[in-house]
């Protein structure tokens, strides 16, 4: 199992225990695992395309590199299903195909998964309902199917690209 | 989004360029049609007209060209577009159980100027059985995302973030 999944499976497990006795400290860690799971299946598939996995470490390494920040911004610019044109994007890379239904959920449940975790994480003035976990959670299980999709799509080879190299490659 | 129009409509609170304050609007002149104050028809009235009142202070100002109108509030595109999903425009259907919406403008957690949706749904709603359903769930992440599409669509200069919650009951507020 990889990480992604262990966390999603975390999450599901954080998210489902008892509503009456859960604690706030669980819901949020839910929330947040949610988002990592998300977070970290992405990342190995942008480490797969850009680095090869010898020597060993290099492509854990690879991963390391990116930047939560950047990603979301990538995934704002991928969350309209049929443009044509995304934001950042050089002109010289012209973008295949339209972006379908399932790059534009996961790009959009991407950003929610993100905004959700860091109140999760840091807004202690936010009150958290347990359908709130099972609600991210459920999120983050819809980007997995739908990333299952849409992995194989010319489309998705842009999208990993940018979520490495968006932020320099207009240098 | 056809049908989707952000024509201006008597009642509307709107700010109007180089004049400060908010001003109601009090009728609408539409693209074409005439103010009855002849003295005041221009070539840019041609594209619409309204006639105004400043909230504060009765000042009244009249054929007043659209394009010179803001939001007063800048929620409310978003407003409006959600009151016209509610219509079902395109089959689109509104779900029943949603009972409430609120809109926010504010910062995202990552500092980012945004919009955010959050609809309110009926408490029980989640629940199938005694449990949480995850075909409701999945149902209720659909129409967010289709609210989200139509939202971008309208090109603001907002991130936008549609998100779900449960409607408190009475008596949880209450508490």
């Amino acid at each position: 199992m990889s990480l992604a999944e262990e966390l999603l499976e975390h999450a599901r497990f954080l998210a489902n225990l008892d509503e009456r006795t859960t604690t706030q400290a669980n819901i949020r860690r839910a929330i947040s695992a949610a988002y990592y799971a998300v977070f970290h299946l992405l990342a190995a598939e942008v480490a797969a395309q850009v680095s090869p996995d010898l020597p060993a470490g290099l492509r854990e390494r690879t991963q390391r590199a990116l930047d939560h920040m950047q990603m979301v911004k990538v995934a704002k610019a991928f969350s309209l299903e049929g443009a044509t044109k995304v934001k950042d994007l050089p002109d010289d890379i012209v973008l295949p195909n339209p972006v379908s239904r399932e790059l534009a959920l996961v790009g959009s449940r991407f950003r929610r998964l993100q905004d959700e975790r860091h109140a999760a994480d840091y807004d202690v003035s936010k009150h958290f309902d347990p359908t709130d976990a099972l609600n991210q959670v459920q999120e983050a299980e819809e980007v997995f199917k739908d990333w299952k999709i849409e992995r194989n799509s010319r489309n998705a080879t842009v999208f990993l690209a940018s979520l490495m190299f968006g932020k320099s490659w207009n240098k | 989004m056809d049908g989707l129009n952000f024509d201006p409509y008597s009642g509307q609170e709107v700010h109007v360029l180089g004049r400060p304050g908010v001003f109601r609007i009090l009728h609408v002149y539409q693209p074409g049609e005439e103010h009855p104050n002849t003295n005041l028809r221009t070539a840019e009235g041609l594209s619409g007209t309204v006639d105004l009142k400043r909230e504060k202070d009765g000042f009244a100002l009249p054929a007043i060209p659209w394009y010179r109108l803001n939001y007063a509030d800048e929620t409310g595109p978003v407003h409006h577009a959600i009151e016209w999903l509610k219509t079902n425009p395109d089959g689109k259907k509104y779900p029943d159980y949603i009972v409430d919406y609120e809109v926010e403008a504010r910062n995202d957690q990552s500092g980012n100027p945004s919009i955010f949706v959050r609809f309110l749904v009926e408490p029980d709603f989640f629940y199938e059985n005694g449990s949480p359903s995850k075909k409701k769930m999945a149902a209720l992440s659909e129409f967010t995302f289709e609210v989200e599409q139509v939202l971008l669509g309208l090109d603001l200069d907002r991130w936008i973030y549609v998100q779900s919650g449960v409607a408190r009951r009475a008596f949880d507020v209450a508490s």
